[in-house]
């Protein structure tokens, strides 16, 4: 009972701090909401977020190959409406078709560099965001059934979700055509041993009814992850506002749960909590007020910012009980942090030291996530360093569940973080119970 | 009740090898006000750390009302109020929100509770400020607030840990008036004060600590006698006359006559008959008596006798 008192007591505390509400409310959805706006949107579209074009210079070196020699002919791609392949002779020229549709007109402006020099010029001078090299031997490796290739991507360092959405268009458009490759392998080996040899034109319309059926609902296997309204989740892996919103929710959490447990030092500095040894009062009782006070702050602190961050920036945190999970996970690591960190304290001038700099370096790494915008591919061993930080446990579970992640593939990051809360909670716990006795 | 209130056995307290009590032993009547009377550093902050059970004694033991803190010290901790030297307060809390929660501490509920909080914000004179925030309020307020709180669950025994440091003489008198009054409604009041007028003024009985030990303890008229019943008179003349000082020294219910660069000093039995022989024996001398300064022996005089300092040194 009196736990809850000081609980009760310290929360009310924290809520009528004015630079706590907002440290804990206002910053996190500043930051959010200026890269909403920043970003494009904040219009009444609720499509998403649309974005700037990125500017890409594209180099087609391919060669083609004699079986494309005639011509792609009046082909269409499902979902690439207006694509005109009818003259294009390489599967490079394929490509910068695809990249010129108007289905992608919103995302990517495509510029033709006479040479890989000029294109990667370009980005050089910040002209263009990504470059894009097709190779010599682009078609043949398409076709051939031992022979490999490689598409080239040049970005600009400083450019995260540009890049990002070429790479993950360009990779769709890879796996479909080495799809093909395989399927268009396979039919002209069967048929050979069926002595049926296949010609140039029926190769080229086995690969594009290939292509053709790629988005046909009938015919390919979907996975579709839903809300508990119902509402398709789909891939939010380049979600820029939720990924941004996620990172910052998870930062400045990591800091709520630092400064609320470090109203024990406050507390012990102003002479509050000698005068609460002098009541009967246990110590656990003292200690467990504060616990709950941390957790039950963080925990409206992060319900707050999920809610709005749903309602008003449109953010799919994923399944709900997923995400549930992930929160119950950030909750419980920042609180055992915090408490931990304090309990390492003697005073509340270092803490201000040991929050500004510790804090803020492990809460960077720990959300790292945020600033290369779910590029992970380049980035493992950067996914693996935030794995060092408590925070990074945070952001995987959360990322999880905005990727669609199921209950099951969440609880594995969630076990982790319960088990590092638990031994943080046992070092803080333990200290402050050896300081206080 | 008992008629001990409090008994401190063989206390002692070191802090590292600073021994900042040093094996005190004494005891407090019921009903009584008991001061600790003492410099900065003598080791009354400590002795009453120990009996309110913060800090735990190296050696010896205390029995509050009967219960040792060293055996339980939560029964210790439920018939005290304690009133910290520092104001220990919420200050972003108002003074309703404080003495709530604080009465909460000492296990204070519902109707109890807001019956024993508007009581207390009368006694202190704060029910016109209740809903104010402490942190806005005087130094002065906050004092009484913080005695408030020690009052809230009618404690047999209230420990006051200096609470008139650094306040305006007004609110040093309405605390000094209201440790009065809770005495005379049957509080036994254990009070440490550097200031002697408190202690002399408060006190039943007085201990005077210096460097951890207890140096002496009794009644004020005790203590005094410890020095003799002599009184000091601090005299200036208006030219240097040695005749005057030999006549003086002659002079019945002078015991002893010192003068130190014009600055003569005497004790005397009774300055009252004294001080006209005085006079007397300057009269036809051609000097004049330009100031005198009687001193009555008190507890600094006492601490003096005692130490060789002063109590403010």
């Amino acid at each position: 009972m009196k736990a809850w008192d000081i609980a009760l007591k310290d929360i009310t505390q924290s809520f009528r701090t004015m630079f706590a509400v907002v440290f804990m409310f206002g910053i996190p959805l500043l930051v959010t909401g200026m890269f909403y706006f920043m970003l494009g949107s904040g219009g009444d579209d609720d499509e998403g977020m649309p974005m700037a074009p990125t500017q890409v210079q594209i180099v087609n070196q391919d060669s083609g190959s004699p079986l494309l020699s005639q011509g792609m002919g009046a082909q269409e791609i499902p979902g690439m409406e207006g694509v005109d392949l009818s003259a294009a002779q390489s599967m490079g020229e394929v490509l910068i078709a695809i990249l010129q549709s108007p289905a992608l007109a919103d995302l990517v402006t495509l510029t033709i560099a006479p040479d890989e020099a000029t294109a990667r010029a370009a980005v050089d001078a910040q002209q263009a965001g990504v470059a894009v090299i097709i190779p010599a031997n682009f078609t043949t490796a398409l076709i051939e059934p031992d022979a490999k290739t490689t598409l080239s991507l040049y970005q600009d360092p400083a450019l995260t979700i540009g890049p990002a959405i070429v790479r993950a268009l360009l990779s769709q458009m890879i796996e479909n055509f080495s799809g093909a490759k395989i399927t268009l392998s396979v039919t002209l080996e069967q048929l050979n041993q069926a002595g049926q040899p296949v010609d140039g034109a029926a190769a080229q319309a086995i690969a594009m009814h290939y292509l053709q059926t790629m988005d046909d609902d009938a015919t390919t296997l979907n996975l579709v992850a839903h809300t508990p309204g119902g509402e398709a989740a789909g891939n939010q892996a380049f979600n820029p506002i939720g990924m941004i919103m996620g990172g910052m929710l998870i930062f400045f959490a990591f800091f709520t749960g630092a400064a609320t447990s470090e109203s024990i030092l406050r507390e012990d500095e102003r002479g509050t909590l000698p005068r609460l040894f002098t009541t009967p009062t246990r110590v656990a009782s003292i200690l467990g007020g504060k616990f709950i006070a941390v957790a039950l702050t963080l925990v409206g602190q992060v319900s707050f910012l999920l809610l709005f961050g749903r309602l008003v920036f449109g953010i799919p945190w994923g399944a709900l009980f997923s995400v549930i999970l992930a929160a119950l996970g950030l909750v419980l690591l920042a609180g055992t942090f915090g408490v931990f960190l304090v309990s390492l304290l003697k005073n509340t001038r270092q803490g201000s030291v040991v929050f500004g700099g510790v804090m803020t370096i492990t809460g960077m790494l720990g959300i790292i996530k945020m600033f290369t915008m779910g590029v992970t591919s380049s980035n493992r061993a950067l996914d693996i360093v935030s794995l060092l930080v408590p925070q990074g446990w945070a952001m995987r579970s959360l990322s999880l569940s905005m990727d669609g992640a199921s209950l099951g593939e969440i609880l594995p990051w969630f076990g982790g973080a319960l088990l590092l809360s638990g031994l943080f909670f046992f070092i803080g716990n333990l200290r402050l119970k050896q300081r206080f006795a | 009740m008992p008629t001990t209130a409090i008994e401190v056995q063989n206390l002692h307290k070191s802090f590292g090898a600073v021994k900042a009590v040093d094996g005190i032993d004494f005891t407090v009547q019921a009903g009584e006000i008991f001061s600790l009377l003492g410099p900065n550093g003598a080791g009354k902050t400590t002795t009453i750390s120990m009996i309110s059970c913060l800090l735990r004694p190296n050696e010896g033991d205390v029995l509050v009302l009967g219960h040792s803190v060293r055996k339980d010290p939560q029964a210790v901790k439920a018939c005290l109020g304690v009133v910290p030297q520092e104001i220990a307060l919420y200050e972003d809390l108002s003074a309703r929100e404080n003495l709530t929660f604080w009465g909460k501490m000492y296990e204070l509920r519902g109707e109890l509770l807001r019956k024993r909080v508007d009581e207390v914000l009368e006694v202190i004179g704060l029910a016109d400020r209740q809903k104010g925030m402490v942190g806005k309020f005087s130094g002065g307020m906050k004092r009484r607030l913080n005695i408030g709180i020690a009052l809230l669950h009618k404690p047999q025994l209230i420990i006051m840990d200096e609470p008139t440091v650094g306040i305006d003489p007004q609110s040093r008198r309405s605390i000094l008036e209201s440790v009065l009054q809770l005495n005379r409604e049957g509080a036994t009041v254990l009070y440490t004060t550097h200031y002697m007028e408190e202690a002399q003024e408060l006190s039943d009985h007085i201990a005077i600590m210096d460097h951890g030990k207890l140096i002496a303890m009794g009644t004020h008229e005790e203590l005094v006698h410890i020095v003799g019943e002599t009184d000091r008179l601090e005299v200036t003349l208006s030219a240097e006359a040695p005749q005057v000082i030999e006549t003086w020294k002659a002079t019945p219910g002078v015991k002893q006559v010192t003068s130190v660069d014009g600055h003569i000093s005497l004790l005397v039995d009774d300055s009252n008959l004294v001080l006209p022989r005085l006079f007397e024996a300057v009269a036809n001398t051609g000097v004049r008596l330009t100031s005198v300064d009687i001193q009555v022996p008190n507890l600094e005089a006492v601490f003096l006798h005692l130490t060789g300092r002063a109590l403010r040194d």
